[in-house]
């Protein structure tokens, strides 16, 4: 088994994840995992240390994420998720639903990608928070500010407080789509 | 990172909450498989979790909620064949499809290469096959011989190739162990030579096809490459090469012509064969090839195409 086969064997399945917790969407997670990997193959063997391998291709994907919504509207128009907020945070049914895959996936892509990527890394348990905050080029400690907020955020949507909760997780959701705009 | 450092100027109750505080923000970067475990910056927060029962609830409700959420989101399904079309799209991207690396894949290739297909040559097998069928066709047979126009043709180009390459360099003679290549190549054109030369079954279904392989005892292709998966047989036939049996099946890429696949069982045939993942490319002209080895066998896959394009059928 050659070298480049190894490498997709042991991430190509975290890396789709992490592609569908950012773009909810399988065929773009598809998408974007061969071009980390075409990517990998045209520049891989400009990264001397080879142990950061793992961390090059999840910052890769997440980098070519952004490059994708930039060059789509569809993306950096989305509003503020509210109805999907909603939709998720149904009271009568999170108590006893049990959480899967896709549950996991709505949840975070009703939050800001501010959040969701720093959770959706986190989840996968594939990266510690400084490794993180290497993959999303933020400080280790806005790293760690987000997993937290982020985290209050999913258990407020897992959880019945669909009167008080939106207004706090929609004034941070704006305050990160505003940045990414700008 | 480390707590003391951070409210050494409290009081001690506020800065006992302010700690705790503190600790379950640390704590909540710590993953719920333990992976941070020997991280010495959460050691602090961790002990502190351990003497404090309050933030020990906390932690143990929070760890237990992340190792949910991670479980669900391990369980995020993958496409099906996605890891395969990682591999092909690196494939491309990178134009590194293996490339026959000795001389006999060359010549091969080459052969291939040189095929210029006489004009006159379907029309002459026509009518040897019309001729070589000792039963009158019936109107179903007509079809199947227009229908087999093309890939006869076209094979018999290939074999023409190998005719060509064969009066440069004959082919070794074969013992009775496995077969070179070229000696594989050699049987193939005395086949198609033939004018007796037909196909033993003409069948669209993959599944019919390998029913009657497997009913002649022939070898039978385990596992198609993916893009091979839904292409429409032609047909397929018995190749005796030497004392050894092996396959032919034409597939009917519409507009992309035809590609065909020799089927030998592994300890037939002699030489490098990689596995269906890795298999080796080979361009010369119009004419491209691909060798592997899979579950005890060895299949040529050759047509007139490129090997981008090739390729993609892996």
């Amino acid at each position: 088994m050659s070298e480049f086969e190894d490498l997709v064997d042991a991430h190509y399945q975290a890396l789709f994840r992490f592609g569908m917790s950012l773009a909810h969407n399988a065929d773009m997670a598809s998408d974007l995992v061969q071009e980390t990997f075409c990517i990998w193959a045209a520049k891989g063997d400009q990264l001397r240390d080879r142990s950061k391998a793992k961390t090059w291709l999840f910052t890769t994907l997440h980098r070519e994420f952004l490059n994708h919504r930039r060059r789509s509207s569809r993306f950096s128009d989305e509003p503020v998720n509210e109805e999907a907020a909603a939709a998720v945070a149904s009271p009568e049914e999170d108590a006893d639903r049990q959480m899967d895959g896709q549950h996991a996936l709505d949840l975070l892509s009703s939050l800001d990608e501010t959040y969701r990527a720093p959770l959706a890394l986190f989840y996968l348990q594939q990266h510690s928070y400084k490794e993180i905050a290497e993959i999303l080029d933020v400080p280790i400690g806005t790293v760690m500010s987000r997993l937290s907020r982020g985290k209050d955020m999913l258990r407020r949507r897992m959880t019945d407080e669909p009167s008080s909760a939106p207004k706090n997780i929609l004034q941070l959701q704006d305050e990160g789509l505003q940045k990414h705009r700008g | 990172m480390r707590l003391k450092t951070f409210y050494n100027s409290k009081t001690k109750d506020s800065k006992n909450t302010v700690d705790k505080e503190r600790a379950q923000f640390i704590l909540r970067s710590f993953r719920p498989d333990g992976s941070d475990v020997e991280d010495c910056d959460f050691a602090e927060a961790l002990a502190m979790a351990m003497e404090n029962r309050e933030l020990g609830e906390w932690l143990a409700d929070e760890r237990a909620f992340d190792a949910s959420f991670a479980k669900a989101l391990s369980s995020v399904e993958l496409p099906e064949g996605l890891r395969q079309d990682i591999l092909g799209c690196l494939a491309g991207e990178r134009g590194d499809y293996p490339q026959a690396g000795d001389a006999q894949d060359a010549d091969f290739i080459g052969a291939l290469a040189s095929v210029q297909t006489p004009p006159s040559l379907r029309m002459e097998i026509l009518a040897a096959m019309e001729r070589s069928t000792r039963v009158s066709p019936t109107r179903q047979k007509k079809w199947f011989f227009h229908r087999l126009a093309m890939p006869v043709a076209a094979a018999a180009g290939v074999a023409f190739a190998f005719f060509l390459f064969d009066q440069r360099k004959p082919a070794i003679l074969a013992t009775s162990g496995p077969l070179p290549l070229d000696v594989v190549q050699a049987g193939f054109l005395r086949t198609f030579e033939s004018p007796l030369f037909s196909l033993d079954e003409t069948r669209k279904q993959h599944e019919d096809i390998v029913a009657h392989l497997k009913s002649r005892n022939l070898p039978c292709p385990c596992c198609l490459p993916p893009g091979l998966a839904n292409v429409k047989g032609i047909g397929c036939r018995e190749l005796d090469i030497d004392g050894k049996s092996g396959t032919l099946i034409c597939f009917d890429e519409g507009d992309n012509g035809v590609l065909h696949l020799l089927i030998f069982r592994r300890q037939d045939v002699c030489g490098d064969f990689p596995p269906r993942e890795h298999p080796v490319f080979a361009q010369n002209g119009r004419w491209a090839a691909a060798r592997w080895e899979d579950h005890n066998k060895v299949y040529i896959l050759t047509g007139n195409t490129e090997i981008k394009k090739l390729s993609t059928i892996f």
